[in-house]
C-alpha cells in the first residue's frame, strides 16, 4: 500500500485491459480505467453490457481471461476475494437468512477483527445507525422490508470501514420513491465514510444523480467515461446520447466548414450551420445531430424568434406531466420531442401547425453508428 | 366454479384411491388381525412386550438403523457438497455415479456384498494375497457386513435429498460471505453448513425410517445376533404361521416409526425440508 492511498480511506483502483469471454461471448473487451481514491463511480449500461461483470472480476468471483486489476497499486488477480478488503451490495441483498440483524451486521468484523465484544457491538450500532435501523438488531431479515433489507445490506458492507466497496444495482428492487430517497442517503453515506465505491445500475437517473464519474459501458466495452455533466452534454456517441436521458438524433450529413462551423444537411432537407470542433465529424460524412428535448421550443405558426434553428412541423401527441409537458411534432427530420417545462404548451393542441426551434449552440454533431 | 372444486380430487383421485386400497386398507386389517385371531384378545400383544426377544431385536433395529443413518451422513454429505458445488460437466458425472447402484435391485446388491465378504470373498483373498493377514476375517454375517451393504444401499437416498437441499441454498450467500471476509472455510462453517442443517434432518430422517424395515439386506448379510424386526415379522408369520403375533409386532414397528417422525417433526420441522421457511 502506497504511503499516499494509506492516508485516503478510500482505495485507488485501476483496471488493465480486462478480458473475459463467456464461451464465445466477449463479456470484456479490454476494458482499462482509473479510479481515484474516495471516488464515486458509477458503471452505467444496458444487460450484457459487462458492468456486473467487470464488478465481479473487482470482486475476485471471476478470474479475468487477461488483464489485471490494480488496487491502491498492487495487483490483486492472486488475492482471492475474502482478503481483498471489500464491502459489497447484492441486488437481492444477500442478507444470511439465519442471521439476525446484528450478526448479520458483525460478520464481516468477526471474519477480519478480532474486537472484543464491547467494541464490536458499538461498531454495529453505529453502523446500524448510520442506516437508520438503529434498535432492529434483533430481527431477522424475513421479517424486515425490502427497503429495511437493503439497508442492513449497506451496513454490512460498511461495518468494516473497507477501502472499497462495490454495489451491484443495491436499489433495483426498491420502488421509486424509496430509490430515490436511498440515493440521496447513499451520496451522504459516501460522503461520510470516504471509502471508493464502485456502483453498477442501468438507471440513467441514478447515474447521473449519484456518480462523480460515470462509465458507460455497452457490449463489454467502456463507452465513454466522464462526470455526469459531461456525458450529458457532451456524449461522444449516439449512444451515448440515447442511453443518458432522451435525445432527438436527426440523420444528415456534413456537407462542408465554414471556420469553426460545419455546414450540415439533415436528411429531410433542412440546412444548418452547427458550432463544431475541428476534430469531429469531416466533410461528407454521416451525422446525427443531438437535440435535447430540454432545449427545444414549440412555436405556433411557422416562424420562431429570430436566431433559432427552426423545423416546420406538425403536433402529433401531447403528454400532460404535471412539472412539464412533451410535445411530439412529426417533422421533415423524423420526430422531434420537446420537454415543455412548467406551464408552457398549454396553447397547442393536436394536428397545430408548429415550428419547432433550438437555439445552435444547444445542439452536438455525433458520428453515425454503423448500421444506423 | 364446480370445475375448480373438483379439479384437485381429479388430480388426486387416483393416488387416495390406490393408497386407500392398497396400503391403508392392508394396515387395518393387519391392525384388526392383530387382536381377533382367536376371538378379541391382546394375548399377541403381551407376548410381544414379555418376550425380551422382541423388545431386544426392535433395539438392535433403532441401533441398526442410529448406525446406518450415522454412515450415511458421514459419507453422503461431502458427496452432495462436491456435487452442489461442481460445475454442470462433473455435477452430471457424479449425479449418474451416485444414482447407478440406485437402478441395480438390492437384493442383487445384497449378494453382490456377499461375495465380496465372504471367508473365500474378493476382500479376504486380496489383504491375504497382500499378506496383511495369515487367516480370513470373518466379515460376512456380523454387525459390520449389514452396515456396511445397508449403508451402500441407502447412501443414494441420502446423498439425492441432502444435494436437493443444498442446491436451495443461495450462492449469492456465499459470494456475500466472502466478499465481507470469510475464508473458503469460514463460510462453510458460518454460511452453507447452517443452511444445509434443515436438509441433513430431513435427510435423516428419511434414511432412518427406510432402514427400520429393511429386510433382505440384514437377513442376507447378517448373523443372528443382528436380526432385525422386519426379519422377525417374517419368521413369526411364515415359519410360526402366527399371524396375530406377526400383526402386533409389525404394529410396534408402525408405532415406532410413526413416533419417530412425529417427535423428530417437532424438533427439525420437517416442512423445512419441503422448502418452506422455519
Amino acid at each position: 500500500m502506497g504511503a499516499e492511498a494509506a492516508r485516503s480511506p478510500g482505495a485507488a483502483v485501476v483496471l488493465e485491459r480486462l478480458t473475459k469471454r463467456f464461451g464465445t461471448v466477449l463479456a470484456l473487451d479490454r476494458v482499462s480505467l482509473e479510479v481515484p481514491s474516495g471516488s464515486f463511480v458509477t458503471f452505467l449500461g444496458p444487460s450484457g453490457s459487462g458492468k456486473t461483470t467487470t464488478l465481479n472480476v473487482i470482486a475476485g468471483f471471476l478470474e479475468p481471461d487477461e488483464g489485471e486489476v490494480f488496487i491502491d497499486g498492487r495487483p490483486i488477480s492472486r488475492t482471492p476475494t475474502h482478503r481483498r478488503d471489500l464491502g459489497m451490495v447484492f441486488q437481492s441483498y444477500a442478507l444470511f437468512p439465519h442471521m439476525t440483524v446484528f450478526d448479520n451486521v458483525a460478520f464481516p468484523l468477526r471474519m477480519r477483527t478480532r474486537l472484543p465484544k464491547m467494541e464490536l457491538e458499538r461498531a454495529v450500532e453505529a453502523a446500524l445507525a448510520l442506516v437508520h435501523l438503529a434498535g432492529l438488531g434483533g430481527r431477522y431479515p424475513r421479517q424486515l422490508s425490502g427497503g429495511q433489507q437493503q439497508r442492513v445490506a449497506t451496513a454490512r458492507a460498511l461495518v468494516s470501514r473497507p477501502r472499497l466497496l462495490l454495489m451491484d444495482e443495491p436499489l433495483g428492487a426498491l420502488d421509486k420513491k424509496l430509490r430515490e430517497q436511498m440515493q440521496v442517503e447513499m451520496k451522504s453515506i459516501h460522503r461520510a465514510v470516504g471509502s471508493t465505491f464502485l456502483y453498477v445500475t442501468h438507471d440513467q437517473e441514478e447515474a447521473l444523480a449519484m456518480s462523480d464519474v460515470v462509465v458507460v459501458m455497452r457490449d463489454g466495452r467502456i463507452e465513454q467515461v466522464g462526470s455526469p455533466r459531461d456525458l450529458y452534454a457532451a456524449p461522444a456517441s449516439e449512444f451515448v446520447a440515447d442511453f443518458l436521458g432522451s435525445a432527438n438524433l436527426l440523420p444528415g450529413r456534413v456537407v462542408g466548414r465554414e471556420g469553426d462551423a460545419a455546414l450540415l444537411a439533415l436528411d429531410g432537407g433542412t440546412r444548418l450551420r452547427v458550432p463544431h470542433d475541428p476534430d469531429g465529424p469531416a466533410a461528407g460524412a454521416a451525422v446525427k445531430l443531438l437535440v435535447r428535448p430540454e432545449d427545444v421550443e414549440v412555436h405556433l405558426g411557422d416562424r420562431a424568434d429570430g436566431g433559432r434553428q427552426t423545423v416546420p412541423g406538425k403536433v402529433s401527441e401531447i403528454i400532460y406531466l404535471g412539472e412539464m409537458t412533451r410535445v411530439v411534432v412529426d417533422t421533415a427530420e423524423g420526430v422531434i420531442v420537446a420537454r415543455l417545462a412548467g406551464r408552457r404548451g398549454g396553447e397547442l393542441a393536436l394536428g397545430h401547425a408548429v415550428a419547432v426551434s433550438w437555439p445552435p449552440t444547444a445542439v452536438r454533431l455525433l458520428p453515425a453508428s454503423p448500421g444506423s | 366454479m364446480s370445475r375448480g372444486r373438483a379439479l384437485p380430487w381429479l388430480l388426486l383421485g387416483p393416488v387416495v384411491l390406490w393408497n386407500l386400497v392398497f396400503f391403508l386398507a392392508p394396515v387395518g386389517v393387519m391392525v384388526v388381525r392383530s387382536v381377533t385371531e382367536r376371538g378379541f384378545s391382546l394375548a399377541a400383544y403381551r407376548s410381544v412386550f414379555t418376550t425380551p426377544l422382541y423388545l431386544v431385536v426392535m433395539l438392535t433395529t433403532l441401533e441398526t438403523s442410529l448406525l446406518v443413518t450415522a454412515g450415511c451422513l458421514l459419507l453422503g454429505y461431502p458427496l452432495a457438497y462436491l456435487l452442489a458445488t461442481s460445475g454442470p460437466r462433473r455435477r452430471a458425472a457424479l449425479l449418474v455415479l451416485v444414482v447407478l447402484p440406485y437402478w441395480l435391485d438390492y437384493i442383487v446388491r445384497s449378494y453382490s456384498w456377499m461375495v465380496l465378504l465372504g471367508r473365500t470373498g474378493l476382500m479376504n483373498r486380496t489383504l491375504m494375497d497382500l499378506g496383511l493377514i495369515a487367516t480370513p476375517l470373518s466379515i460376512l454375517y456380523t454387525r459390520w457386513s449389514v452396515l456396511v451393504g445397508m449403508v451402500q444401499i441407502l447412501l443414494p437416498l441420502m446423498v439425492l435429498t441432502l444435494y436437493a437441499a443444498m442446491l436451495r441454498i443461495d450462492r449469492m450467500l456465499l459470494q456475500a460471505a466472502a466478499a465481507h471476509g470469510a475464508s473458503p472455510s469460514a463460510s462453510f462453517r458460518r454460511v452453507f453448513f447452517p443452511l444445509s442443517l434443515p436438509g441433513v434432518y430431513g435427510a435423516c430422517l428419511l434414511t432412518f425410517v427406510t432402514s427400520l424395515g429393511f429386510y433382505i439386506t440384514p437377513a442376507l448379510l447378517g448373523g443372528r445376533k443382528d436380526t432385525m424386526i422386519a426379519q422377525l415379522i417374517v419368521t413369526v408369520s411364515t415359519d410360526m404361521l402366527d399371524w396375530s403375533l406377526a400383526s402386533a409386532v409389525s404394529v410396534l414397528l408402525l408405532v415406532v416409526s410413526l413416533a419417530i417422525v412425529v417427535v423428530y417433526n417437532r424438533f427439525f420441522s420437517i416442512d423445512r425440508l419441503w422448502g418452506g421457511s422455519a
